[in-house]
């Protein structure tokens, strides 16, 4: 039963949405009318800024992102408990995240009029600002920023499986001091095992569209926007664009996949080859400076939200005024009836595909453990975080074809978000529920329970906790995604994010706060009702505690 | 030689005054020598083992002299003691091989280049008869040679004494006297002070230290 629903998942939202989708944007390479030219790829290779920019962004972004991820890390060993400000952060969409982030760091950004108001020192805003709203610098900025924290919870959860604390004395006893001991000991391992969230992340700063529609520059578009545009543009010659595009970006996708697979294994012989430098103070200034970035990183969340608030109900508020000079609702007022039905989709196609996305790796979870050898993590159910979105989907929109015409596009973009709700919840369920004891499931049959009854009445109560952050990781997914909604959709199904980005795309920053900070609300209500579920679990035993406790 | 003067450890306890851990007035170990602090689990030997290697201790408080061939190193870091270990589990790296172990324990100190650090840990592994065991991971070795190679690496970062916590504890009976003969006696011939905590008497070497009811460590 298991190993047959195993299969049907596998087949629906594996192999048919990747196999399928390449396949079918293969086939179109081939068409005569809008398959790969010579005048396509001439244009392509032509387009050398973009192709720098692509290149930039998706490899300094995501290395900037790992390695500053790994140097606040050692905070995580110290207090555990800053695990739980990367979940409420980690919600908070990407777009949700740049409309914040630029009404926080723009040249009239809240954070220079709180520079001036201190300091007088900027009464207009500065000239030559090295965070100006729309460029190949912001874009790479908000993604290393959104892919920090998402870096930093998977390495909170490898910590948990490798000794750190061990090593580090161990090292120390060496002769390294704490920081190498860290960063020659402790990172070549955990960078080892960063390898895949690596490549999702990689992948991801590849091909997003969204974050460069919104800030990234209009004259040098990264190569995925490119595509983007070409879609749109109906001539054969525009189709034949887009499609030499899409594997422009395979081919790139490949390259940087191969890349990343040898960065643990560089750095480990650098980790060993590297000659010391002396290092005697137990805190150096790396330390403190963690410290305040560790800070600094909450406030900024905290102000990313207090400014969208500020933003949507604000009436008039010119720079360089710290608080906006009057506050009504009228934004809200006359946006409601926009707002409602871009709601109303987000939340119905996050709340069903992130709850299909838990089932479903739940089922390929319980598969994997009833295959004894395998309970490493299973690269292929995470394939569709390592193929770039926009080829994908394009195959997807090619395969789908007249379906998305005839009223079944809905059921579509809730597939293509359950797509990927499915890796993601695979990614954070797979530590609790391969590493569960085995033994309790063995007491409870032993006591006369089936083997499914154990299952059901010990097994998941006790992993309430990491199901019910699976569930809102992928709710958050699911209300971020850009690119499926949008083509598959055909815009008929308008989410808080494709609005979000339309809107504030056109450069109208005060209603795209009321759609970024919807956005926003919707994740973090879901994960502050998982806080408390699993607060209030502590304080109230379930039945399978009981019986733990019994046993 | 490894100096304790006048140490006291609190564990620290939350809404009352602090309880006393261990007591310890004076303790002399000198070069070459073994001392064996024995007890039950619980009592604090372990604590007393990472006071003296310089760890924090998050949850106690502990005063005391601490000394190592005449100077005072109480006040410095965990790399600076130059205090070697030896606990249980763990010691060598899973992710590193036997000969990457071997380097990345000499890198901090050792004054030969790349190439003699190399030569001298393959010398060293040579009259274990491990040579062959050079580009294996550690997953691979058996507990034996696990614990000789874990002890190989503790010395080849140059220790000028060494903490030893249940270091034979995992092995089997035939093993263990084997191991632990061999421990000490590489631990002498470098003139190495040594404090080892046991809770097995057979593990127990040279002076034996106990803790009373009083909670002070005296001789047994």
């Amino acid at each position: 039963m298991v190993r047959a629903l195993s299969v049907a998942i596998k087949f629906a939202f594996i192999v048919l949405p990747v196999g399928g989708g390449l396949m079918l944007l293969l086939l179109s390479s081939f068409s005569a009318e809008s398959g790969i030219t010579n005048n396509a790829v001439y244009t392509i290779l032509s387009e050398r800024e973009a192709l720098v920019s692509t290149l930039l962004v998706a490899v300094v972004a995501p290395l900037i992102a790992c390695y500053s991820a790994l140097w606040l890390a050692p905070g995580l060993l110290k207090r555990p408990k800053l695990q739980q400000l990367l979940s409420p952060v980690l919600s908070v969409p990407h777009v949700a995240f740049a409309v914040g982030l630029m009404l926080l760091l723009s040249p009239s950004g809240w954070l220079i009029r709180l520079v001036e108001s201190i300091t007088g020192l900027l009464p207009f805003p500065p000239q030559g600002w090295p965070l100006p709203e729309k460029s190949v610098i912001t874009v790479m900025v908000v993604l290393v920023l959104k892919e920090l924290p998402f870096l930093l919870l998977m390495i909170a959860a490898q910590l948990k499986q490798v000794p750190a604390s061990s090593w580090l004395t161990q090292a120390q006893s060496y002769g390294y001091s704490q920081r190498q001991a860290w960063w020659r000991g402790v990172t070549p391992e955990l960078l080892k095992r960063l390898t895949l969230p690596m490549a999702a992340v990689i992948i991801y700063s590849l091909s997003v569209v969204d974050i460069p529609l919104l800030v990234g520059s209009n004259t040098e578009a990264l190569l995925a926007q490119r595509v983007y545009e070409w879609t749109f543009q109906f001539s054969p010659e525009s189709q034949s664009k887009a499609v030499t595009g899409a594997w422009a970006l395979m081919v790139i996708a490949v390259l940087l996949l191969f890349l990343n697979s040898l960065h643990a294994d560089l750095y480990r012989k650098w980790a060993l080859t590297k000659a010391l430098r002396k290092q005697w103070s137990n805190t150096t200034f790396s330390d403190k400076a963690a410290k305040i970035t560790w800070i600094t990183f909450g406030f900024l969340s905290l102000a990313i939200i207090a400014v969208l608030i500020l933003q949507s109900v604000a009436s008039s508020w010119f720079y360089p005024t710290l608080m906006p000079e009057a506050l009504s609702l009228n934004r809200w007022q006359s946006e409601w009836h926009y707002l409602t039905e871009p709601s109303f989709n987000s939340i119905w196609l996050a709340l069903t595909s992130a709850l299909l996305g838990v089932i479903f790796a739940v089922v390929l979870l319980q598969h994997q453990r009833e295959q004894k050898q395998k309970r490493s993590l299973n690269a292929w159910v995470l394939i569709a975080l390592f193929v770039p979105q926009v080829p994908l989907v394009l195959g997807w929109q090619m395969m789908l074809g007249e379906h998305l015409t005839q009223g079944w596009n809905v059921m579509w973009v809730a597939w293509s978000h359950t797509v990927y709700t499915v890796p993601y919840a695979y990614l954070v369920l797979h530590g609790a529920y391969t590493q569960f004891d085995e033994q309790w499931l063995v007491k409870a049959q032993s006591l006369g329970y089936s083997a499914r009854q154990a299952w059901w009445k010990v097994m998941l109560p006790m992993l309430r906790t990491p199901l019910a952050t699976a569930f809102a990781v992928a709710f958050s997914v699911s209300i971020a995604q850009y690119l499926p909604t949008q083509w598959l959709g055909h815009g008929l199904t308008p989410t808080l994010t494709t609005e979000a980005v339309s809107v504030a795309s056109g450069g109208d920053w005060r209603i795209g706060s009321l759609y970024a900070l919807l956005q926003t609300v919707l994740p973090l209500v879901v994960f502050i009702s998982v806080g408390l579920l699993s607060t209030g679990l502590k304080g109230k035993k379930t039945k399978a505690e009981r019986y733990a406790d019994y046993s | 030689m490894l100096t304790i003067r006048n140490l006291v450890i609190f564990s620290e306890m939350t809404g009352s005054s602090n309880r006393l851990l261990l007591r310890l007035n004076s303790l002399d170990i000198k070069p070459g020598e073994v001392v064996t602090l024995m007890g039950p689990s619980g009592v604090g030997k372990s604590t007393l083992l990472r006071w003296v290697l310089g760890e924090p201790l998050p949850n106690f408080s502990a005063e005391g002299e601490l000394t190592l061939n005449n100077n005072d190193i109480g006040q410095l870091s965990v790399a600076q003691r130059r205090i070697g270990m030896m606990f249980q589990k763990g010691g060598l790296f899973p992710h590193m091989t036997v000969a990457e172990n071997c380097l990345f324990a000499q890198k901090p100190r050792s004054t030969l280049n790349r190439k003699a650090q190399a030569e001298k840990a393959m010398s060293m592994l040579s009259t274990l008869g491990l040579n062959d065991k050079w580009n294996h991971y550690p997953h691979s070795l058996s507990g034996g040679q696990y614990s000789r190679i874990s002890l190989l690496c503790a010395l080849l970062a140059e220790p000028k004494a060494m903490l030893l916590d249940e270091p034979f504890s995992a092995l089997d009976a035939n093993l263990k006297e084997e191991v632990r003969d061999w421990t000490f006696q590489q631990l002498k011939e470098n003139k190495i002070p040594t404090l080892l905590v046991t809770h097995d008497r057979t593990d127990a070497h040279g002076r034996i230290l106990t803790v009373n009811e009083d909670k002070e460590i005296v001789d047994d």
